[in-house]
């Protein structure tokens, strides 16, 4: 009998406790939940071939985000790979949503990468900041600052909706 | 509201255009290990510069369709949260033609905008992830650059601005498709005060929507449309001007006597929509500034769709803020 591989353990215990944060987020940054379950799928499948490389000078779950969040970016950069190469119709917004959540959809795609990943790992993984900074390689104060910022412009796009 | 329950309210407002997945299962760990046992385990000794570079990508808005104009006016707009541009015009096509370099492109868009200023494009480089695994992280093209002409630096004063400032990094993003010039990717501007003072207005170009869009001309009519009804719901001093931009654009002004029972009315009625007779996606860009009878903005909505983009500002009297979206900011 093989002793366990501690790292695995530790991975498969964040997959298993935190997978619909991971796939909340990873869904909120594809757009479409089967795809991001493939991508978060992709993404431990990564850690798990690239444990040796993580050197715990910042915490698993920082690390683990962050390739979750390159994976799911990989996906999208795939399918718009795929679109380019085989135009398509603009698909019609589903009838099903609100007006209001569409509008705080729109905002959101308007918002630049970084302010649109750091409110999804805020809001859906409940990450500090130290970890979000982690996983997208920038200080926590720039997280904060970031999350200002991204604050200050969903309250400029999406204040129309709310009034309306 | 204080900040806690502002964040909270984004939260929701979060969870409702993102909703968590529906997924009974827990993940398919097994599924993750047979992955795994297919990919070559990487060890610190491979250095990552041994990877054979791929090309880079555009990773960017994962798509956007925008609900713009006040009230009612919804936006007949198609698009694509996964990937796929909208279209909120109701036509596509040839954009006009300005002639000249990239540099008359950019100078004459400029001087079509009053408050636009100091137009210039550098490359950019979004910078790739430092993860060694990902692709097509990163993205390469123009970042478009303006000064915007504003007498402050908040609020109503900069309104006007930020809508030109959308209008002019669409029309740039989209005639620079049209004649090749490269790909716009990004914008910024810079709200520049009489007495010299700066700040970053934001930026940002979107790239959910289509570069081919093409509106509608103003019809000759329209100042006669918008005067009856706008006078039908108290507004008065009504002055409808057209301004061209890649093509026609509409700023309306008119003055009320009640702010806030006009603009409910107006926002009852359908917003934009309902001053136009039709809605406002038809046409490159619509501003709509209602003044007290004072000469103070009281109520402020543009429509500026090439870029995606939209926007209210309501005098804070008007109690028309709720939450969180309350304070006018100049970024994007």
């Amino acid at each position: 009998v093989r002793d366990p591989d501690p790292q695995l353990v530790q991975i498969e215990a964040a997959y298993r406790s935190n997978y619909g944060h991971f796939l909340h987020v990873a869904t909120a940054i594809t757009g479409e939940a089967e795809l991001a379950a493939d991508a978060v799928q992709d993404a431990f499948a990564r850690a798990i071939a690239r444990r040796d490389t993580y050197r715990g000078t910042g915490s698993l779950e920082g690390w683990l985000w962050r390739i979750l969040v390159n994976a799911a970016r990989d996906v999208v950069a795939r399918r718009r790979d795929a679109v380019e190469s085989e135009p398509r119709a603009a698909a019609v917004t589903t009838a099903s949503s609100s007006r209001e959540v569409e509008g705080v959809r729109a905002a959101v795609a308007r918002l630049p990468e970084r302010q649109r990943l750091v409110l999804f790992l805020r809001y859906f993984a409940d990450l500090d900041y130290l970890a979000i900074g982690q996983a997208l390689d920038i200080s926590p104060g720039t997280v904060g600052a970031t999350l200002h910022s991204a604050h200050d412009a969903l309250r400029r796009r999406i204040e129309e909706v709310q009034i309306g | 509201m204080n900040k806690d329950a502002a964040d909270q309210e984004l939260h929701h407002l979060l969870l409702q255009a993102f909703p968590a997945p529906e997924r009974r299962d827990r993940g398919d760990w097994e599924r993750v290990l047979r992955l795994a046992n297919a990919r070559p385990r990487l060890v610190p000794t491979i250095p990552a510069f041994h990877r054979k570079p791929r090309s880079r990508k555009l990773v960017l808005a994962l798509a956007t369709f925008v609900v713009v104009g006040a009230g009612a006016a919804v936006a007949a707009a198609t698009g694509n949260l996964n990937g796929g541009p909208g279209q909120l015009s109701p036509g596509v096509g040839s954009v006009p033609v300005i002639e000249g370099s990239a540099s008359d492109v950019l100078s004459t868009l400029a001087s079509r905008l009053p408050l636009v200023s100091n137009p210039s494009t550098v490359s950019e480089t979004v910078p790739p992830s430092s993860d060694p695994d990902a692709t097509g992280s990163a993205v390469s093209g123009l970042a478009v650059r303006c000064d915007l002409l504003v007498d402050g630096t908040q609020g109503s004063a900069i309104s006007q601005a930020l809508w030109e400032r959308d209008l002019f990094m669409g029309a740039v993003r989209d005639e620079f498709a049209a004649r090749g010039f490269g790909t716009v990717i990004d914008g910024d501007a810079t709200l520049v005060t009489p007495n010299g003072t700066q700040e970053d207005a934001g930026g940002g170009v979107s790239i959910g929507v289509r570069t081919d869009q093409v509106f509608d001309a103003i019809p000759s009519d329209i100042a006669s449309t918008i005067s009856a009804n706008a006078s039908s719901i108290g507004l008065s001093s009504v002055q409808v001007k057209t301004m061209q931009v890649l093509q026609d654009v509409l700023v309306i002004n008119a003055v009320s006597d009640s702010p806030a029972t006009d603009v409910a009315a107006l926002q009852k009625q359908g917003g934009l929509q309902f001053l136009l007779g039709q809605p406002p996606m038809n046409f490159e860009g619509v501003y709509l500034q209602i003044d007290d009878n004072s000469g103070n903005p009281v109520y402020i909505t543009d429509t500026a769709p090439r870029d995606g983009g939209g926007s209210v500002w309501a005098d804070p009297s008007l109690g028309l803020n709720q939450g969180f979206l309350t304070s006018p900011s100049p970024q994007k």
